[in-house]
Order: C-alpha cells, then structure tokens, then sequence
C-alpha cells in the first residue's frame, strides 16, 4: 500500500510524463485511500503541470508534451473534482469560456490555447466551435466566466468576434469578463477595433495576455 | 458537386499539417492526405460520373515549439513533390503547391533556394499545374514584385522540366562538322537561328541603364516591371457572344434572387 507521499510523488510524475491513464489510475487509488482530493491537486498534480512548463520555457519540452502532461492533469482532474466537497474548489486564476466562432470550424489552435491556460492555471470550458455569441453569453453566465477567449481564422468569420462582444454588452456581462480575441487575420487593431480587451498572437501569447488580464502577470 | 455536374474540373487541396492534422512525419502526412483527397474524388464520381478530377496535397510542419504553421522545411518538400507522383499514379492531374514560402521579404536567398525544394522538385515530378507564384510568409501575403521573381523562377524550372532536345538539330552535328575543330559558330546560320530561344532571365541579368545610371535593386526592378505591366497591359476581352450569355444569366439570377447585393462587412 502506497503511503500519501508516494501517491502524490506519482500523481506528480504522472502529468510530467504526460500517461493520462496512470493519472487517472493514481487519482482513483488517492481517493480510495481516503486522500483529500483538494490535497491531490494542489500538492500532486499542480506541481506536476507547473514543472511541465518549466520544461516547455527552456525549450526541453515541446507542444505535444505539453498537450499530453494537460491532458494527463485533465484525467486526474476529472475523477478528483467531483470529490471536492462543497466549499472546497481549486484555485484558478480565472474561469474561461473558450470557443471558435459562428461559422468556423477551426479548433486546433483554440484546443492549443485551452490546453496552455489549464496548464497554467486557468479553469477552461471550451464550448467547440462553430458557437454563436448567445452560445458564449450562457456558458459565461453558467460558469460565472471571468475571461472569454473567442477564435476565429477566417475573414469571414472575423466580425462574429465583434457580435460576442456586443452580446455580452447587451447580456450586462460586459464588465465580468475580460475578452480576448485570436486566430490567423485577427490584428492588435481589429482587436481594438471591436472592443476586446486583448489580442494574443498564438497560444503562448494568450497565456501572457490571460494572466496580465486577469492581474496575475 | 455542382462544378462536378456542370463538368468544370474540380479539385481539393489536402493539407496535412505534420504534428497537428497528420502524424509528425511526411509517410503518414501523405496517408492522411491521400485519403482526404481520393474520398472527396470519389464522391465526386459518385455524384458525376467521368467527372474531370485533380488532385493536390501542400503540407506542412507544425512548430513544436510556438505551432506556428511552417512551409519551408524539408519534410514538407519531400511530401509535396511525392504527392505529384502519387496524383499520377492514380491517373489524374497533379496540382503542386509549388509556391508561397515562408519567407516575409522578396528577393532573398532563402526563397529562390527553396524554390528549387518546392517547384523544381514538383516541376521535375511531372506536376500538371503550379500555384502560388508571389505569395510569401506562408501564403498569406501576395506581394507585386514576388510575382515578378516567381515569374522568372518559373520559367526557369519550366525549362529545366522540358531538358535538352537531342534531335539532329539539337544536337547541331551538322554545323559541327562543318565547323570543325578549330573554327567559332558565331557566323552560321544554326546559331543565328536559335540564339533567341536561349532564355536569359531579365532580373538576375539586368541590361546597363542607358546614360551610364548604374543598375537599379533588383527589387526595384521588379516592382517597376509589375507597374510597367499593370499599366500597358491590354487584356482581351470575353467574345461578344460569350458576355451577353452571361448578361442572361446575371438578369435571370436577378429575377429570381432579387437584386444583387454585395457582402455586409
């Protein structure tokens, strides 16, 4: 039988190493041992995705390792915050609603983001794509969001960015969140243009503008 | 499937990206490639049988790093020139994607080396259509003077393609002989007759300014010359039969569409 120090040790290892299913394993085991599952996270898992983005910083780790250790953290994740009892909840930096605009199909780099801000720190609800501004006004009022983050690659599909932010002027949700604006024809001006609050050129970015957006950075 | 029915060629650009929408090696980018493509020329016999097909792969890497969408890497060549071989081998057109690399300037080293990388190399594989001439930084930028140099880089694969003509006449054994082993071609006839089909690329062998100017940037030169053509250049007009069909059509839309409108920005 593990002791609480060799379970997390191995939660830890788990997300560094990117194995989503021993994440998921360990965190199973953790509660079956009766660990507290805020404890998991906090001292298992977090310093497990923290010492992946180290590895990502100095250039050792790559994206796929850093998509993987998130999706190993989201496993873990998973089985442990359904366990957290009612008062308790993991520190986030913020809560996001991240999704690809009306119209467009594009995800990857909207999954890039999402995975990059939950490994830093970030609650994500990605809402997919093809989603209109009424999609993302209930999913910010259902997940009482602090940051919206909406992706758009086409030109075409540019000026939905600006309906989510009238939308959300419209809902009176303007002044809860902070909105961020991305994908290949978005600009700094367009951004400014429609009334976001930031533009980030690629996932790395965006976690930069979250954290400065959210007063973190 | 509409062009398909109306018998207009109809291709799809496959556009695998290694380490995002294909596995992170040039195999298995052209596995998931191919199979976009052949699929979606099926459907299109399905729909249209003999409909005309062509089929196109341009992949490209992921940057592990930022996943920024590169085009300028050998993996990436490798995949486009062996697509215009697999094209053939399914009997049907290839379309290189041949141009638009990754480069933010014209006119600098790296392109026209990987000009070579990309269309020679496709040029040399037989590809029926190339595309992309001017396009820089990955295909989202199109500058002037780019399709000027593209231009001239063109011509010159496309010559490279056509190789040497090994006819009698090619081979000039005639006038050799004639010659002789100590005589110069410069008086004959052979020579006056095909001087002019040797090609000599205007950018990179500019003629001397009259008035002793010195030669202008090559850069300039090809913008000037994008001008130049710009502002001559006469293009002919459909046929008088062909613009009223078209009027026909425009007004029957109109009739039964209403006016036409131009897109809401």
């Amino acid at each position: 039988m593990s002791s609480k120090e060799e379970i997390l040790s191995k939660l830890t290892q788990a997300v560094i190493d990117g194995e989503p299913e021993d994440a998921a394993e360990l965190a199973r085991q953790a509660l079956d041992m009766g660990l507290d599952p805020l404890t998991c996270i906090n001292e298992g898992l977090t310093p497990g995705i923290d010492r992946v983005g180290e590895l990502f910083a100095t250039e050792e780790y790559f994206l796929p390792d850093l998509i993987i250790g998130g999706e190993a953290m989201k496993e873990a994740l998973a089985i442990l915050e359904p366990a957290l009892s009612g008062d308790e909840e993991r520190q986030v930096l913020g809560r996001v609603v991240l999704g690809t605009v009306e119209g467009d199909l594009h995800e990857i780099g909207k999954t890039l983001v999402g995975t990059m801000l939950t490994a830093n720190g970030f609650l994500v609800t990605d809402i997919g794509i093809d989603k209109s501004a009424a999609d993302f006004v209930a999913t910010v009022k259902k997940t009482n969001a602090t940051l919206v983050g909406a992706s758009a690659l086409l030109t075409t599909t540019m000026p939905a960015q600006q309906k989510i932010v009238e939308a959300l002027e419209e809902a009176g949700l303007r002044d809860q969140v902070k909105i961020m604006v991305g994908g290949a024809p978005i600009t700094q001006s367009w951004a400014d243009k429609i009334g976001a609050d930031g533009y980030a050129e690629d996932a790395i970015g965006a976690v930069a503008l979250a954290k400065k957006l959210v007063g973190a950075a | 499937m509409v062009y398909a029915e109306a018998g207009i060629p109809v291709g799809f650009m496959a556009m695998p990206n290694m380490g995002a929408t294909a596995p992170a090696v040039p195999g298995g980018a052209l596995v998931v490639g191919n199979a976009e493509v052949i699929s979606a020329m099926v459907l299109m016999q399905l729909v249209a049988p003999g409909a005309p097909v062509f089929h196109s792969i341009l992949a490209s890497v992921m940057d592990p790093r930022t996943a920024d969408y590169l085009v300028s890497v050998p993996e990436k060549f490798l995949c486009n020139a062996a697509a215009v071989q697999m094209a053939h081998h399914w009997g049907v057109p290839a379309l290189a994607g041949t141009f638009g690399l990754d480069a933010a300037e014209p006119a600098t080293w790296q392109l026209g080396r990987d000009s070579v990388y990309t269309a020679l190399m496709c040029a040399l594989g037989g590809t029926d259509i190339t595309v992309g001439l001017g396009m820089l930084k990955a295909s989202t930028l199109l500058l002037p003077e780019q399709i000027i140099f593209d231009d001239e880089i063109y011509h010159m694969h496309r010559i490279l393609a056509e190789g040497i003509d090994t006819s009698a006449d090619g081979l000039a054994l005639e006038v050799i002989a004639r010659v002789g082993p100590r005589g110069h071609f410069l008086a004959e006839k052979h020579t006056r007759r095909h001087v002019r089909d040797i090609w000599i690329p205007g950018l990179s062998h500019p003629r001397s300014p009259p008035d002793g100017q010195p030669v202008l940037d090559i850069r300039h030169r090809a913008k000037a010359e994008f001008d130049r053509i710009l502002s001559e250049h006469e293009p002919q007009p459909l046929e008088e039969t062909a613009q009223a069909e078209l009027q026909t059509i425009l007004n029957a839309a109109a009739r039964e569409l209403g006016p036409l409108r131009t897109a809401n920005r």
